[in-house]
């Protein structure tokens, strides 16, 4: 019986994962010394687990997320620096407590004169009226409360999945609300609707979702959401 | 001094930034799609993100993910399997600007090798090829035993030779002999 048939293909896999002990490992060495077909059974095994590396070694074609364009004015570098570590700050220690339903931990101290502007993302994943409402109330109390007098806070909303219906021109019950802030608070709120989510309801269910005119299509309502949390923001999530 | 979970919080978004286009990588060797790869990365991401706060072990982020990408497949997966059986795909031939080159071509052979695999072998052999996950972790993002893995993985290679030298029967992988020896320790 020549070597490679007392070796298992399970165990040869192992072999060249470097996944076995070290006296496994040296049984197979000797082994190999002893049987070509072995060494070349092995090397077909290598030359297998090479091609399936380098067939992905650039993967096709992923989509870059397409940004908002912004609608808000430049702010200087102290700001931004400001945001960054009190905002994301208070941002962090108010998420784990945060819920619709309560009374926000975040507006809460917006008033305080020497508070920084405050830039909160909700985000909208779940079709869920009674908490997209409370949204729209924590975005309006923000937006109304001018820190320091000077500079308005600013608010997004990003919806994705199931969250898209809410801003849907034909099943959202805000469409007025949404339009009557979009109008108020022009500079200082924006509504975006996840691409993505849109196509996949289209080829999964058939359904075309026109969005309200007053929400933006972003290519990617995550990577939205993440990129703002780069830059800052407080995430919300309903 | 900024406390310890404002600093994990943002490594975290920083992570699931940059794993991105690997989570894409994987999704589209399991599909071969790319549209329901941008979408299972995307849903992975989302996941990921109102989740993350319930992750102890930064270290564990990487296998996290890909379990909850799992996860995610397996649903899609549920979803699809009534009409459509993704294990019966024969070798499907993209003509894509890709095929302009030798070593184009043998991507696109290696890649339609790849998805004619059974979807419980291509995901073992993407975890462990592809993203170098250890025999143990790979067991554990996809919830099945160590010994399943290696045997999900050769059976894989095994195929995958198979198909790519086209001139030998598809299962021409030597099959585990009972009476051979068998792995003692995996590390």
């Amino acid at each position: 019986m020549t070597e490679i048939n007392k070796i298992s293909d399970e165990m040869l896999n192992a072999f060249i994962d470097h996944e076995l002990s070290d006296d496994d490992m040296m049984q197979i060495y000797m082994a190999m010394s002893k049987d070509a077909d072995l060494r070349a059974h092995v090397c077909d095994l290598r030359a297998t687990r090479d091609l399936v590396r380098s067939a992905y070694q650039v993967s096709p074609l992923l989509g870059k997320a397409k940004r908002l364009p912004s609608r808000f004015p430049a702010w200087g570098l102290a700001a931004a620096i400001a945001s960054l570590s009190l905002g994301g700050l208070l941002g962090w220690l108010a998420y784990p407590v945060w819920h619709p339903a309560a009374p926000s931990a975040l507006v809460a101290g917006v008033d305080d004169p020497s508070a920084s502007r405050v830039r909160v993302v909700f985000h909208a994943s779940r079709n869920d009226a009674d908490a997209f409402e409370q949204i729209l109330d924590e975005a309006e109390t923000l937006l109304a409360a001018k820190t320091g007098g000077r500079t308005a806070n600013l608010v997004r909303i990003v919806a994705n999945g199931e969250g898209l219906y809410l801003l849907s021109a034909r099943t959202s019950p805000f469409k007025d609300r949404i339009q009557q802030l979009n109008a108020q608070h022009k500079n200082h709120i924006v509504f975006a609707g996840c691409s993505q989510t849109r196509k996949r309801m289209k080829r999964e269910r058939g359904e075309s979702i026109e969005l309200l005119p007053e929400v933006l299509m972003v290519n990617s309502g995550v990577i939205e959401l993440l990129e703002l949390q780069e830059e800052g923001w407080r995430y919300m999530p309903i | 001094m900024i406390p310890f979970q404002f600093v994990r919080h943002s490594e975290i978004r920083k992570r699931l930034s940059e794993i991105r286009p690997r989570l894409y990588r994987t999704a589209f060797a399991w599909t071969h799609d790319r549209a329901l790869a941008e979408d299972l990365t995307h849903e992975t991401l989302v996941k990921a993100l109102q989740g993350a706060r319930h992750l102890r072990d930064l270290k564990a982020l990487d296998a996290w993910l890909f379990r909850i990408m799992t996860n995610c497949r397996h649903d899609h997966f549920r979803k699809q399997a009534s009409t459509d059986d993704i294990d019966n795909h024969e070798l499907i031939d993209e003509q894509t600007p890709e095929t302009q080159s030798g070593e184009r071509e043998l991507v696109r052979m290696v890649r339609a090798a790849v998805q004619a695999l059974p979807e419980t072998h291509r995901q073992t052999l993407t975890l462990v090829d592809l993203e170098g996950f250890s025999y143990v972790e790979t067991a554990s993002i996809l919830g099945v035993p160590v010994g399943t893995v290696m045997s999900r993985l050769s059976r894989a290679r095994a195929r995958l030779r198979g198909l790519l030298t086209a001139a030998e029967p598809i299962a021409q992988g030597k099959p585990s002999n009972p009476n051979t020896a068998h792995i003692r320790r995996i590390k």
